[in-house]
């Protein structure tokens, strides 16, 4: 994965100033509902199309539910839909949430899969972007830090911040926590 | 003369800087100045006044002449965009028939239910 040079700095930043919005500390765990409230995006889970698509539903939660996470619709008003699947486990649902909410806020446009010379089209980078930065807003880099001080076992900071084990790793790996911490401990 | 301020795409690209500091319309407000209902104003289409104009560019560092149509009608529409996302989901070999087709009557009902009345 390679991310242009100064993304996961402006990533960190995004996550801190999503925060600050909703008064939470640089560490705190955050509530995507209220972000995609105060950023005017709505979320409606597949379960809600239950009446007027049932078959359609029983397809993508029960039969093959691994088909879809969770897409976002962008209507010409500017007026932004995520629509995702409420069948999967609530914490893959945060991630799946984190990760449309990430590709709102980079500004990533559609792409088409098939290119004019009818090649795959595959934007490799923008989801490498979303897949950095859906974690990143779920822990900052502070959060991160705060894990690895507070020595939390996994499975508590797990459930504080409503992430899964390999969310949960990335991001202790990814932010460079440990070595900070090892660093702060040897400075003082 | 008539010059085509069009505010619909100065909007939009406001929307992307708002969106891209992970601002809502109220901090955008109190950062560029402007009054909340002049936001709301263009938000229903209306044009902003003059000084609301230019607070928004100064914010923005958008220019205005970037929002200036050349010619009334010559303006090109995207397609809908649910028929991009159509397009892509069926192209998608990893997805089954049956799926791809589940995930296009979901987006089509949601399409529907939450699309807006035409003004």
């Amino acid at each position: 994965m390679s991310l242009r040079r100064g993304f996961k700095a402006s990533a960190n930043r995004l996550s801190l100033r999503l925060r600050r919005g909703q008064d939470c500390l640089p560490h705190a765990p955050i509530d995507l509902e209220i972000i995609a409230a105060r950023l005017e995006i709505e979320i409606a889970p597949l379960s809600a199309f239950a009446e007027e698509s049932p078959e359609a539903v029983q397809q993508l939660s029960i039969i093959d539910s691994e088909a879809f996470s969770a897409t976002t619709i962008r209507f010409d008003t500017g007026k932004r839909i995520i629509i995702h699947n409420d069948s999967h486990h609530p914490l893959r649902q945060r991630s799946n949430l984190s990760h449309e909410i990430s590709h709102i806020l980079l500004g990533h446009p559609f792409t088409y899969p098939i290119d004019s010379t009818g090649c795959r089209n595959h934007d490799r980078d923008l989801e490498d972007e979303a897949n950095w930065l859906g974690p990143a807003i779920l822990i900052s880099d502070e959060a991160a830090l705060h894990i690895v001080r507070q020595g939390m076992d996994e499975q508590s900071a797990s459930t504080h911040y409503g992430v899964s084990l390999p969310v949960l790793r990335m991001r202790i790996n990814g932010s460079g926590a440990r070595i900070r911490h090892s660093r702060s401990r040897y400075s003082n | 003369m008539t010059e085509n301020f069009d505010t619909e795409a100065f909007r939009a690209a406001l929307d992307s800087q708002r969106l891209a500091m992970g601002m809502t319309w109220k901090d955008v407000a109190e950062e560029s100045g402007v009054s909340a209902s002049t936001l709301t104003r263009m938000a229903q289409g209306k044009r902003p006044d003059v000084d609301g104009l230019a607070a928004l560019l100064r914010w923005s560092g958008l220019k205005a002449e970037m929002f200036i149509a050349a010619k009334e009608g010559t303006k090109k529409k995207e397609a809908e965009p649910i028929a991009q996302i159509t397009a892509v989901l069926r192209a998608d070999k990893s997805l089954s028939r049956a799926s791809a087709e589940a995930i296009e009557q979901i987006l089509k009902a949601a399409y529907k239910r939450f699309k807006e009345p035409a003004k």
